[in-house]
């Protein structure tokens, strides 16, 4: 933008401020008289506030739906990603979580200090502790 | 630096959207007289989607309004502050709505429409001037606004005592309402 159309702009800007700088300090009749005087009604008033409220209200609607949908899209990515690894890699990385939080060992499991799990066990574990946002996804396990 | 604002308490989305829900009559003239006093100067925009961008700016958290703030002054200065971000929206085509995009479509940000808006506006500066015949003060009031003097050096200028001022500025407000409107209704 140069700087004619910029000083438009801001002359503009400066005609609003002039415009609505006592909107807040009418009293209620002065008020009615302006609207009245550019052929808003009352009727009109509470129409237009309450159409833009409710085109908020779903408009707000689509936006968290919007982001409930990525955060689904999200978690399904992360879900595949586990999938993605075997029994091994899942199993030490299990171990690798274990030796940091001792105290999460499963008490069935405890015995055994998580050692002697089946592939088919970790996944499972694995998956659920991926689920929970214990472990994450992104951090790849190491082969065993 | 430090920012004054940054530890003020705001409402959050929550309380605004309580607040919009909630209001009076009274601010509902309130914020009516402004968004369209601004859709008329913008030409082509309804009222109701500045207001609905300004609801939308403050309920999801984009403006936050600092709780010793008028809401309904923090409204219409949502309002005022998203026209400064019509190029920025403009990007974001994908509104969830549509309504976005067909509020840029018509209140865009070129340079040629800030002129052509400014046209309109120094045409009603010529209308004041007519309808006041020989008192020059409604149009130095006017175009002392316009050039950005303060409220304070205007009136000492215009030789005027506050309330003969206030009185003179509120004139110029409803003559500058009225064509405005009259030349969006034509």
């Amino acid at each position: 933008m140069n700087s004619h159309s910029n000083k438009s702009k801001d002359q503009f800007l400066r005609a609003f401020d002039f415009l609505a700088e006592d909107v807040e300090s009418l009293s209620p009749t002065e008020l009615r008289a302006a609207l009245d005087e550019i052929g808003i009604s009352a009727t009109d008033a509470q129409s237009m506030v309450k159409k833009a409220s409710e085109s908020c209200q779903r408009q707000i609607g689509a936006l968290k739906f919007a982001q409930a949908k990525q955060i689904l899209k999200e978690r399904s990515d992360e879900i595949s990603k586990v999938v993605s690894i075997n029994g091994a890699q899942a199993k030490a990385a299990l171990q690798s979580y274990w030796k940091q939080n001792p105290s999460e060992i499963p008490t069935t499991l405890a015995a055994r200090k998580g050692a002697g799990i089946s592939e088919e066990t970790a996944l499972k574990i694995y998956q659920s502790l991926v689920d929970l946002g214990a472990i994450s996804a992104e951090d790849e396990p190491n082969d065993v | 630096m430090t920012d004054e604002n940054a530890a003020k308490p705001v409402h959050s989305p929550e309380e605004m959207s309580a607040i919009i829900g909630a209001i009076s009559q009274e601010d509902i003239d309130r914020l009516t007289l402004a968004a369209a006093s601004l859709a008329n100067m913008l030409g082509g925009v309804d009222g109701g989607d500045l207001l609905h961008d300004a609801f939308v700016a403050s309920t999801i958290g984009k403006r936050r309004c600092p709780k010793d703030v008028n809401p309904v002054a923090f409204l219409i200065g949502a309002m005022r502050s998203n026209l400064s971000n019509l190029r920025r929206k403009s990007l974001h085509t994908e509104s969830s709505t549509g309504q976005e995009d067909d509020l840029v479509a018509i209140a865009d940000d070129t340079p040629e429409r800030w002129m052509e808006r400014m046209e309109i506006l120094k045409g009603i500066a010529e209308e004041l001037k007519e309808a006041f015949g020989d008192d020059e003060r409604p149009l130095l009031v006017l175009e002392g606004r316009l050039d950005g003097m303060t409220r304070d050096e205007i009136r000492e200028l215009v030789e005027l005592d506050w309330p003969q001022f206030e009185s003179l500025e509120k004139k110029i407000r409803r003559f500058m309402s009225k064509r405005l409107s009259e030349r969006r209704a034509a």
